[in-house]
């Protein structure tokens, strides 16, 4: 059987993935998308630790997981659709108006 | 003399350099510890019944056929209805964000007065248009 630490590694990189992603685009789709990874990362976690405790409470929970990123995403998008109407344009970084 | 394509970026990487350095501490410290032989989950464990009992918090033995055994699992049917409830707040909230007003004038944030009609863009990509004659595009 596949030792916990190659499910932990595997989802480490998953989640600085997401994180690089996060620290180096401005596009507000891919910051989108790089969330997702690091919540997947963390589904990751969730599986494998179910089944190194014999119990399916971490994989009911990764469902639950699952269902949240569902939602982030349709309120992600929307945020996304109002901030290109009022800036046109999806970079993070031009949305600027409430800066003090 | 050939072109050759060019990677688009954004900037520089160097922020990212966060990132990989938390990648290699994670490594090292997985790499570090040792788990136990995972406990799995059995032979005959009907794990996709299991999880239907766990999530409607019903008794697995009510469900289970022959030589199938069920996973202990907690009860999750009120963690359930809430996800129910955040997932149809979610669209609501979705299909609120996208729409247009009434008047064809978009949903604006930060923007004002005749200003932000300047710079309002169609959703479907069309030309930005003047409030004044605009009728509202498939709202009708």
């Amino acid at each position: 059987m596949i030792p916990a630490q190659t499910y932990l590694l595997l989802s480490a990189a998953v989640f600085c993935i997401g994180l690089f992603g996060i620290l180096t685009r401005r596009n507000a789709l891919i910051f989108l998308m790089s969330v997702e990874l690091m919540l997947n990362a963390a589904n990751i976690n969730f599986v494998a630790f179910s089944l190194q405790h014999g119990n399916l409470t971490g994989q009911v929970f990764a469902l639950f997981g699952m269902a949240l990123a569902a939602a982030e995403v349709a309120i992600g998008i929307g945020i996304i659709l109002v901030l290109y109407r009022n800036f046109t344009d999806v970079d993070v970084t031009k949305a600027t108006t409430m800066r003090w | 003399m050939t072109n050759k394509p060019e990677l688009h970026t954004e900037g520089s990487f160097v922020a990212g350099l966060a990132a990989v350095a938390l990648f290699v501490v994670l490594g090292a410290v997985f790499m570090g510890v040792s788990f136990p032989t995972p406990a799995g989950f059995g032979e005959g464990a009907a794990i996709t019944k299991s999880l239907g009992a766990a999530m409607f918090d019903i008794a697995p033995s009510a469900i289970m056929g022959e030589g199938e055994s069920a996973v202990p699992s907690e009860g999750f049917l009120v963690a359930f209805e809430i996800i129910d409830v955040v997932l149809v707040a979610a669209l609501v909230g979705a299909v609120m964000l996208a729409r247009r007003e009434d008047a064809g004038e978009i949903v604006s944030l930060a923007f004002g007065g005749a200003e932000s009609d300047q710079q309002a863009v169609a959703a479907d990509g069309g030309e930005p248009t003047a409030a004044s004659d605009e009728t509202g595009g498939d709202d009708a």
